[in-house]
């Protein structure tokens, strides 16, 4: 049943994915991927957001199912009903981002766990701590058995996560992000574990957007961008700086037409400091600062998940600025609502419009008056003046070429993009003197792509000072007049239109800070 | 078997894009189905479903006694549809209206049995207190909602059982009446009841009460901006929070509406249609009150849809006694046209959803 890969037979190889192809509704996850690797290596799978990483990994996992393709492990091709317990039991151990571990549980517990059946009313508790024991002897973790995995660190609790995968066996480890939540100690302890492990004559795949760590561990990159395989090199003669530009899009070319006028002198935004933590304590903004000037485009570029959301969260004051100040128009908001800073002039286009950008049961028209209709002309003494209500709905359908059959319509019954126009529009009937922009085409066709991006510089063009925060590289090239990389909660770098370069832009985006970036960015405090 | 579903999806579909898929639509058609299954069951009881629609119908609408009870029954009805409507539409679930209800009697017979005075000026404060009592039913529920984030469906259904309780320790303690044998409270004097109105018509003022009640929610909910506010906060509340609408004021506004509402039904079933608090005094209006909101859908609806319960309510007894169909399968009616409705709401959500996803 299971065909042997014939040119495989005297290499041996842990696995080897062929022509593998998946998508996800519209979105075409993976294209025609293959990948193949080797008996005890470490490879780094590393690409942008969206790149696919974690999709193939899953596959590989048996997660997800491809359209198409095919999958050998051990030399031995996987047949349609892969799944994870199939994954499990030949030898392929992934750990997620979000852990699966019990807090109330043991680490001896937590490990034992996945190996117990129902059958066994009574494990053999001592027998599986002498193995245990045995094991983390063998690849030095530093965990005492019987401590509740809720009182562990993050990283200890990695290391409970990679202690029960090779405890089930497994043979082949898959990382997906495993530094995102470490400190840089734990990022190095982690690092060493894996070099350990791979001594051990394991197989590791490190999914990572981060090249730093790519670089120091493993033998060979694999750079994946936009669901392709751009390619796989081998880590010995390459560079962070190759690997760096195949990972963004080289045809990116400087073009913009979009952001042509001039900045006036006038500063619209300034952010002095700004901390944002999280209850944990976790700091996802980290002391930035950066100004934005009437009619300027300040684009904010990183890898999602760099403290960017946090900062737009905080300058609208849907989150809590733990310290700094957010000053629009010279006026302190710092501690003012929602409300009183959209007054002041703040316009806001969040990242996610089904989460927080819209209501989808009620009209367009009460959707395009929300923010506003407690003021005049839409309302008086708090009583709502309906026709007033549709007159302006009606002007926004007709200003923004918003497709609805009337203005009555449920917003959810629009198109992604036609909703889309409804939030911009909204946004800029309150005439804002900032608009902070957050993914502000994700989701959308070429059509409303062109269409948002038009209506971005058209603001700056009327003197609207714009942050635009975009994973999109191209967009930000296209409208900004600068860019600010953030990495790790700080602005690691600052580029101006004059001397965008997409690959500087790229590595500072992947923490390789080049020797001049510390000069650039206003944000890059000290401490 | 993937034919079928796909084959039903179509069929929703379709009624969708005709505008047959409206909330209101589906309502009418849970219930249609509902009235079809007491039908049935009536028959498997060995009545005649013709005779058990008639004598119901007629037990609840025929005659004046009848009349007024099944139009006292409609105040308690649409006062707890709203109760539970208006909070539901701002995104909290008060399952806690017959708790409300009940303080809100116990505090406006502790008014109408202590309290001389002239007859209006008692009822005003009998029901002032109604309202009090029912606002402080719903402020711990609230208040660990808003601190906390405690759910609030959990916490006021454990109300309703503390609520329960104190009702009862006040008709067996401080409240109850000395020449009775069970925990009841003396009956309110006549002199302070609620009068019929127009006097004499049989038809109880709480009636219009609850009417006028209702015809303000509607227009509440749709002219005013603190209406489109509670619709906004419970469509989406990120939205609502990012869109710089006062959340927790919009919030705490619909809640204790609510339960004001809750409490004053309580207070009006009181002096005018039970006259005691007792022991068992209470059919389950506040429970009845959350098919009555979810089927409504908005407080006209929940005026019909409360008609509605009261005459299934009133009717049930004839119809036991007229064509020995148990009363109990009223209480089918009760819960299966919720059901109903919810699965047919999901599946119209599930094919919008289906649709938008492919």
């Amino acid at each position: 049943m299971n065909t042997r890969a014939d040119d495989d037979v005297r290499q041996p190889y842990a696995v080897k994915m062929q022509g593998i192809c998946k998508s996800f509704g519209p979105v075409r996850a993976l294209q025609d991927v293959a990948l193949r690797l080797e008996c005890g290596e470490i490879r780094a799978l590393v690409g942008e957001n969206g790149a696919g990483k974690t999709t193939l990994m899953n596959i590989l996992y048996g997660m997800y199912k491809p359209d198409r393709g095919r999958i050998w492990v051990w030399g031995e091709e996987v047949g349609r009903d892969w799944s994870p317990g199939q994954a499990i039991a030949r030898g392929i151990g992934m750990i997620h981002q979000h852990f699966s571990l019990i807090p109330a549980h043991t680490v001896l517990e937590n490990v034992v766990m996945p190996r117990l059946t129902w059958g066994k009313v009574l494990p053999r508790w001592h027998e599986h701590r002498r193995a245990l024991e045995e094991l983390a002897a063998q690849y030095g973790f530093s965990l005492r058995l019987d401590s509740l995995v809720e009182s562990l660190s993050v990283g200890e609790q990695q290391q409970v996560e990679i202690l029960k995968l090779l405890y089930q066996g497994a043979r082949l480890l898959i990382l997906d992000e495993p530094t995102a939540v470490l400190t840089p100690q734990q990022i190095d302890a982690l690092l060493q574990l894996l070099l350990v492990i791979k001594s051990q004559g394991y197989t590791v795949v490190l999914i990572t957007h981060k090249l730093s760590e790519a670089m120091a561990v493993s033998d060979s990159i694999t750079v994946l961008r936009g669901g392709r395989l751009v390619a796989t090199l081998p880590r010995e003669g390459t560079t962070a700086q190759e690997v760096a530009k195949l990972m963004v899009n080289r045809e990116l070319v400087v073009s913009g037409t979009a952001a042509t006028e001039r900045p006036q002198q006038e500063c619209v935004l300034e952010v002095r400091d700004l901390v944002v933590e999280h209850e944990n304590g976790k700091r996802s903004v980290d002391g930035v600062s950066l100004t934005v000037r009437a009619g300027e485009i300040v684009g904010i570029a990183g890898v999602a998940g760099n403290g960017q959301s946090e900062l737009a969260e905080a300058l609208v004051g849907i989150r809590r600025a733990t310290s700094g100040s957010i000053l629009i128009n010279g006026a302190d908001v710092t501690d003012r609502s929602v409300r009183s800073r959209k007054r002041a002039g703040m316009g806001y286009i969040c990242e996610d419009r089904h989460l927080n950008g819209m209501f989808p049961d009620m009209s367009v028209a009460h959707n395009l008056v929300m923010e506003h209709v407690d003021l005049p002309p839409f309302s008086s003494y708090g009583l709502l003046r309906h026709r007033r209500i549709q007159e302006a709905a009606r002007e926004a359908i007709e200003a923004y070429d918003i497709r609805t059959p009337g203005p009555e319509v449920p917003m959810g019954n629009l198109s992604g993009g036609n909703q889309q126009k409804v939030v911009l529009a909204r946004a800029l009937a309150t005439k804002p003197r900032i608009l902070v922009a957050c993914e502000p085409t994700r989701g959308l066709d070429l059509a409303a792509t062109a269409y948002v991006r038009r209506k971005l510089a058209g603001c700056a063009a009327e003197g609207i000072g714009v942050l635009l925060i975009s994973s999109e590289l191209e967009e930000l090239l296209e409208l900004s007049h600068r860019i600010l990389v953030m990495f790790r909660g700080r602005i690691v770098g600052e580029v101006r239109r004059e001397d965008f370069d997409v690959e500087r832009i790229g590595l500072l985006m992947t923490g390789q800070a080049p020797a001049e970036a510390g000069g650039g960015g206003d944000g890059d405090a000290v401490g | 078997m993937r034919n079928s579903i796909a084959l039903k999806n179509a069929f929703i579909t379709k009624i969708l894009r005709t505008g047959w898929g409206s909330s209101a639509t589906l309502a009418v058609l849970s219930m249609i189905v509902s009235l079809l299954a007491l039908c049935l069951c009536s028959y498997f009881a060995g009545a005649s479903p013709l005779q058990v629609m008639v004598a119901l119908f007629e037990g609840a609408l025929r005659g004046r006694y009848a009349l007024t009870t099944t139009l006292s029954e409609w105040v308690a009805m649409t006062l707890c549809g709203l109760a539970v409507l208006i909070p539901y539409r701002a995104g909290f679930f008060n399952v806690g209206g017959q708790g409300q209800l009940e303080v809100g009697a116990v505090a406006a017979a502790a008014v109408a049995l202590s309290l001389n005075a002239p007859r209006p000026l008692v009822i005003m404060l009998a029901l002032a207190a109604a309202v009090a009592a029912g606002l402080l039913a719903v402020s711990v529920p609230l208040i660990l909602r808003l601190r906390r984030g405690a759910s609030e469906v959990t916490t006021t259904i454990m109300m309703n059982f503390a609520c329960i309780q104190f009702m009862y320790a006040m008709v067996t303690g401080p409240l109850k009446d000395a020449r009775s044998w069970y925990g009841t409270t003396p009956p309110v004097p006549q002199a302070y009841q609620l009068p019929s109105f127009p006097p004499g018509s049989g038809i109880p003022a709480g009636m219009w009460v609850a009417a006028l009640i209702a015809l303000a929610a509607a227009w509440l909910m749709n002219s005013t901006v603190f209406g489109l506010y509670l619709r906004a906060v419970g469509s989406n509340r990120p939205a609502a929070v990012a869109a710089g609408i006062p959340v927790n004021r919009v919030l705490t506004g619909a809640v204790l509406m609510g339960a004001a509402l809750a409490g004053l039904a309580g207070g009006l079933q009181l002096l005018g249609y039970t006259f005691r608090v007792a022991e068992g005094w209470s059919k389950s209006w506040g429970l009845v009150g959350i098919p009555i909101a979810l089927l409504g859908g908005n407080p006209l609806g929940v005026l019909v849809v409360g008609f509605l319960f009261a005459i299934l309510e009133t009717g049930a007894r004839s119809m036991q006694a007229l064509t020995g169909a148990p009363a109990a399968l009223i209480y089918l009616f009760q819960g299966l046209p919720v059901i109903i409705y919810l699965g047919l709401r999901a599946s119209a959500w599930y094919s919008r959803w289906s649709q938008a996803a492919g």
